[in-house]
């Protein structure tokens, strides 16, 4: 076990597209408890495979245990299966460009499969702070952050208040 | 260890779809290598059996640079999808000459029998996810500009006739 540094945007491994896990390896279960180790030291509620380097489809979320008790959730392999057309924005922070808020819009309710670690196959729908959350770390696996989300304008604001 | 003579469109074996194979036997092996063999001649980052005039759901992908992730499948089925689609510029070595950009989900988890017979369920994205659900169309008779409103599909295939001459 072992807290991993964590890239910054604008590290070229986050805009790649990570590949599919093929296999639960023991070092796939070491890298979801590393990971769960660094979200938790971060603080943060989510973090994703490229976000540590690891150029694989998984990312730790936990929402709650900032208010609660710890209730982490591991996923590989997510897909969103349904979005709603209803939209929600929420002020989405990342652990890969610190210190900086956006307002990102996205589908106020998406369902997700995905597979454990146990390899058991999940479906879950997600609402709320957990459906921004869900859909901000799949995000990362296909190269993807908040300021993608943004038109030019709020883009280029945001850009120039992170590289101040 | 044969390139196939890929069949031209409107031949109907492109648009029947094909049967499940009972089993893997070198037989279907076989198929699979000269099915590889004509998609790398191409050169192509996918194929299906019925492009090679066999009737067996059979496909290959591999969309690697260094042409080394050879995907063999057998009987595949899409059994998630995700809902979030991907645009890409698809084309057939059976219609050559046109291209159409086709929206497909970006995201699918595919079972299918492996090369050693195996039941496996795999997910695929991005031009992986986009090849197996082209193949997966070819083995129901489909061809990707089935995917098109009608007036992209007459448009398309009004251009390869005229490229036919």
């Amino acid at each position: 076990m072992s807290v991993l540094p964590i890239l910054l945007w604008p590290d070229p491994r986050l805009m790649d597209i990570c590949a599919p896990i093929e296999a639960i390896t023991p070092e796939i279960e070491a890298l979801a408890a590393d990971m769960l180790e660094t979200m938790y030291a971060a603080p943060g509620r989510g973090l994703a495979g490229p976000q540590v380097g690891a150029m694989q489809r998984i990312f730790v979320m936990d929402v709650g245990w900032k208010e609660g008790k710890p209730d982490p959730l591991v996923c590989l392999n997510p897909m969103l299966q349904e979005v709603s057309k209803e939209r929600a924005t929420n002020s989405e922070g990342c652990l890969s460009i610190p210190g900086i808020s956006a307002d990102v819009s996205r589908p106020a309710q998406v369902q997700m499969v995905w597979t454990g670690l146990n390899g058991g196959r999940y479906v879950q729908s997600f609402t709320g702070f957990a459906a921004a959350c869900v859909q901000h770390e799949l995000d990362h696996l296909d190269g993807v952050v908040t300021f993608d989300h943004l038109d030019a304008q709020t883009r280029a604001a945001l850009e120039a208040e992170y590289a101040a | 260890m044969t390139v196939r003579t890929i069949l031209q469109l409107p031949d109907k074996r492109l648009r029947s779809p094909c049967e499940d194979v009972t089993e893997v036997t070198d037989d279907v092996r076989a198929i699979w290598q000269d099915m590889i063999d004509t998609m790398d001649a191409m050169p192509g980052v996918g194929l299906g059996a019925p492009q090679i005039g066999v009737m067996l759901r059979l496909a290959v992908v591999d969309t690697s640079e260094a042409r080394d992730k050879r995907i063999r499948l057998a009987n595949p089925e899409v059994i998630d999808a995700s809902a979030i689609m991907n645009v890409h510029e698809e084309a057939s070595p059976c219609l050559p000459g046109v291209s159409a950009k086709v929206s497909r989900p970006r995201g699918v988890r595919v079972k299918y029998l492996d090369e050693t017979g195996a039941s496996v369920e795999r997910d695929f994205v991005g031009l992986d996810a986009t090849s197996v659900q082209h193949q997966i169309d070819h083995l129901a008779g489909k061809l990707y500009f089935d995917r098109l409103s009608k007036v992209k599909r007459d448009m398309l295939l009004r251009r390869a006739r005229k490229m036919k001459g």
